[in-house]
C-alpha cells in the first residue's frame, strides 16, 4: 500500500475558517517507522491539520495521502489502519475503561479479548474494571492511547500523548511508543514537552500560523544549533557588542552574571574577540547543544519576523 | 503504570472480520446495544415505564371496584375475551404514553452526549461514515423501544392474570385467544411506530441544538405542549368559528404523531382515549392514511436529521 514508503504525505494541505487561514499550504512526509514530531505554538493549525489527516474535517485545498493512497477516495480502506488519539480523551463516563474498549472492538469486529490486551500494554489492566468517569486524566490519556491500538494499526496519530502523565508514566510512554516503531508502526506525534519530542522523535517539522517553517532530523538539528555560554562580570555591555555581530541570533540571560548567545557555525573565538576589543571583561566561555526547546522558541521568532 | 506489560503483542489483523457496508452496520448495532445494556439510565428509564404500568394497573383496580359493573360480561371489562383484552390494553395505554418521555429521553441522550462529548472522533476517526453511525444508533434506539413494549406488555399480561385474584369477577388470563392476541400486538405495533416517531424526533432536536438537553427537553416540551395545544386549540376554533382555524387544527392534530396508534387500539378504547391519553380520535381519517401521515413524520424527522449530522464537522 505504501510504495513510496511514506505513510503521510500532503501537499498543499490547506484549510480556512473564514479569511483566517488555520493550517496554510502544508507540504509534510512521513516515512514508515518513524517516529515524527509535530511542533507549533497553540493555534498554529496542528490539531486541524490532525483532523484532516483523520478525515475529520474537509480540506479546503490540497491532498492528503495515506499509506500510498488518497484519503478522499480511500478512506473505508486507509482510516481502519489509523489509531489515534485527537485532543482530550472522549470516552462514555458511564462504563468502564475496559467496556469502553469493548464497545471498540465490536465496531472494528475485533474479539474481546483485544480489549483487555491493549490495557495491559499501555499499564491499565488492573485499573480497567474501574469506571472511566473516575480516571485521572493520566489514566484517560493511556486509555486514549490504548484505544488507538486496537485494530493492529499501521499509523498512530497521537496528539498530546503525554498530557497529565507523571514522569514514570512519560517514560512508559516514551518506550512503548520506540517498541511500536521499532515493529513498523509509524508514529505521528504533537507535543509539548519538547523535551520528551527531542529525546523520542527522528524527525521534526514546526509549523507556525498553519505554515510549515521547519523540517529536521532531531540529531541534525541540535548539532546545528549551537549555544554559548558566556560568564561575565558585565552582561549589559556583553549583549551590547553581541548584539551588532550579524551572525549573532539570538542572545538571552540566564542568571545574573550569564548570557547565552546563539550563534550557528562560528567558534568560540567570533565571540570571545569581539568582547576583548570593547574592553568586556570575560571570565568564561563553553558550547553547549541548543535544547530542542531553544531552537522551537527561535524558529518562531524568526517565521514571526520573517511574516 | 508499574504494572505496564513489557511484551509488544497487538490484537492482530487476523482477528479482525470481513468489513463492507453490512458488516459494518451489524458491528456498529452491537457496539450501541452493548452500551444501552451497560447504561444505568436505560435501567432506570425502564424501570420508570414499568412502575407506570403497573400505576395504570392500580388505577384500573381502584375503577372497577367503584363500578363494579364495568366486569360484566358485554361491558369493558367483562368477563370475555373481549374484557381480558381490554384490560391488558388499557395498561399499555399509559405505558405507551410515559414511554413517549423515556424513549425521547433516551434518544436525546444517546445523540446528544455522544455528540457533546467527542466521544463520536473515535468511532469516525476509524473510517466509520457518519450516516452509517446516525443509522446504527436509530436502530439501537428501535431495538429499546421493541424491548420496552415486550417488557410492558409481559408485565401488563402478568398482571391481568392476578387481577381475578384482586377483583372479584374480572376476567381471568384463561379467555386470552387468537383474536385478543392479535388485538394486542396490534397496540403494540401502534405503540412502536409512535415511539419510531418520537426516536426521530428527540434525535432531530438533539442534533440540532447539539446538546442531549435540547433533544431531552424539547421533545419533552413538545409531547406536553401537544397535548395542552390539543385541548386550547379545538376550543379557541370553536369560540371563534372561524373555518382556515379549524382546518389547521385539523391537519396539526389529527393526522398526528399518535394517529396510527389510534387506529391500532380497540374501539372501545379509542372513544375515550383523549381522555385516557390526549390523542385526538378523528373516524375521518382511516388507518392506512394514519400509518402514512405518520411515517412521512419519522422519515421527514430522520432524514433532516442524518443531513445535519452527515454534514457537521464533529466535537470541533
Amino acid at each position: 500500500m505504501d510504495g513510496n514508503g511514506l505513510v503521510i504525505e500532503t501537499k498543499g494541505l490547506t484549510k480556512r475558517y473564514g479569511s483566517r487561514a488555520a493550517v496554510d499550504g502544508l507540504d509534510l512526509e512521513v516515512a514508515r517507522g518513524e517516529i515524527f514530531g509535530f511542533l507549533g505554538p497553540n493555534g498554529a493549525g496542528k490539531t486541524t491539520t490532525i483532523r484532516m489527516l483523520l478525515g475529520l474535517l474537509e480540506p479546503d485545498a490540497g491532498e492528503v495521502r495515506i499509506l500510498g493512497r488518497q484519503l478522499r477516495r480511500a478512506r473505508g480502506e486507509v482510516l481502519p489502519l489509523i489509531g489515534a488519539l485527537v485532543e482530550m480523551p472522549a470516552f462514555h463516563p458511564y462504563l468502564s475503561g475496559r467496556d469502553n474498549l469493548r464497545a471498540l472492538c465490536r465496531v472494528l469486529g475485533l474479539e474481546d479479548g483485544a480489549a483487555d490486551s491493549v490495557l495491559d500494554l499501555v499499564g491499565l489492566g488492573a485499573d480497567g474494571r474501574r469506571r472511566y468517569s473516575t480516571y485521572s486524566l493520566g489514566m484517560k490519556q493511556r486509555l486514549g492511547v490504548a484505544a488507538a491500538l486496537l485494530g493492529d494499526p499501521r499509523l498512530l496519530i497521537l496528539d498530546e500523548p503525554a498530557n497529565g502523565l507523571d514522569p514514570i508514566g512519560i517514560i512508559e510512554m516514551r518506550d512503548l511508543l520506540r517498541r511500536l516503531a521499532r515493529s513498523g508502526i509509524t508514529v505521528f506525534l504533537s507535543s509539548h514537552i519538547l523535551g520528551e519530542v527531542s529525546l523520542l522523535c527522528d524527525r521534526v517539522a514546526i509549523i507556525r500560523e498553519g505554515r510549515l517553517v521547519l523540517v529536521e532530523r532531531v540529531d541534525d538539528l541540535l548539532r546545528r544549533e549551537t549555544v554559548f555560554v558566556l560568564d561575565t562580570p558585565d552582561p549589559e555591555a556583553a549583549e551590547r557588542v553581541l548584539a551588532g555581530l550579524s551572525y549573532v541570533k539570538r542572545i538571552w540571560r540566564e542568571e545574573d552574571r550569564r548570557v547565552m548567545v546563539e550563534a550557528p557555525g562560528v567558534s568560540g573565538n567570533g565571540i570571545v574577540r569581539p568582547l576583548v576589543q570593547a574592553s568586556v571583561a570575560v571570565d568564561g566561555l563553553r558550547r553547549r547543544e541548543a535544547s530542542l526547546e531553544e531552537i522551537f522558541l527561535t524558529t518562531v521568532q524568526e517565521a514571526e519576523v520573517s511574516s | 503504570m508499574s504494572t505496564v506489560n513489557s511484551s509488544l503483542v497487538l490484537p492482530q489483523a487476523g482477528q479482525v472480520r470481513a468489513r463492507g457496508w453490512a458488516g459494518s452496520f451489524v458491528r456498529l448495532l452491537r457496539s450501541d446495544l452493548f452500551k444501552l445494556w451497560h447504561r444505568p439510565l436505560t435501567w432506570a428509564l425502564i424501570g420508570v415505564t414499568l412502575f407506570f404500568v403497573l400505576g395504570a394497573y392500580l388505577t384500573l383496580i381502584y375503577t372497577i371496584t367503584n363500578h363494579m359493573s364495568a366486569v360484566l360480561p358485554g361491558h369493558l371489562f367483562g368477563d370475555d375475551p373481549a374484557g381480558l383484552r381490554n384490560v391488558i390494553v388499557q395498561q399499555l395505554t399509559l405505558g405507551r404514553r410515559v414511554g413517549q418521555g423515556t424513549v425521547v429521553a433516551m434518544a436525546g441522550a444517546v445523540i446528544g452526549i455522544e455528540f457533546s462529548s467527542g466521544s463520536l472522533r473515535v468511532v469516525l476517526g476509524r473510517g466509520v461514515r457518519r450516516w452509517q453511525v446516525l443509522l446504527a444508533k436509530y436502530a439501537a434506539l428501535c431495538v429499546f423501544a421493541l424491548v420496552l413494549v415486550v417488557m410492558a406488555t409481559l408485565e401488563a399480561t402478568l398482571l391481568a392474570a392476578l387481577l381475578p385474584v384482586v377483583v372479584h369477577g374480572a376476567p381471568p388470563i384463561t379467555l386470552l385467544n387468537g383474536s385478543s392476541v392479535v388485538s394486542i400486538v396490534g397496540s403494540d405495533a401502534g405503540i412502536l411506530e409512535n415511539w419510531a416517531g418520537v426516536i426521530a424526533l428527540g434525535s432531530a432536536l438533539a442534533i440540532i441544538g447539539r446538546s442531549a438537553a435540547v433533544g431531552i427537553g424539547g421533545g419533552l416540551i413538545y409531547l406536553v405542549g401537544e397535548d395542552l395545544a390539543g385541548r386550547v386549540l379545538p376550543a379557541m376554533s370553536f369560540e371563534t368559528h372561524i373555518g382556515l382555524w379549524a382546518r389547521l387544527v385539523d391537519f396539526l392534530f389529527t393526522p398526528n404523531l399518535n394517529a396510527f396508534f389510534y387506529h391500532s387500539i380497540p374501539f372501545a378504547l379509542a372513544r375515550e382515549l383523549d381522555f385516557l391519553d390526549g390523542v385526538m380520535p378523528n373516524p375521518m381519517v382511516t388507518a392506512p392514511h394514519a400509518l402514512v401521515v405518520g411515517v412521512v413524520w419519522i422519515v421527514g424527522l430522520l432524514l433532516i436529521s442524518t443531513a445535519l449530522f452527515a454534514r457537521r464537522s464533529w466535537g470541533s
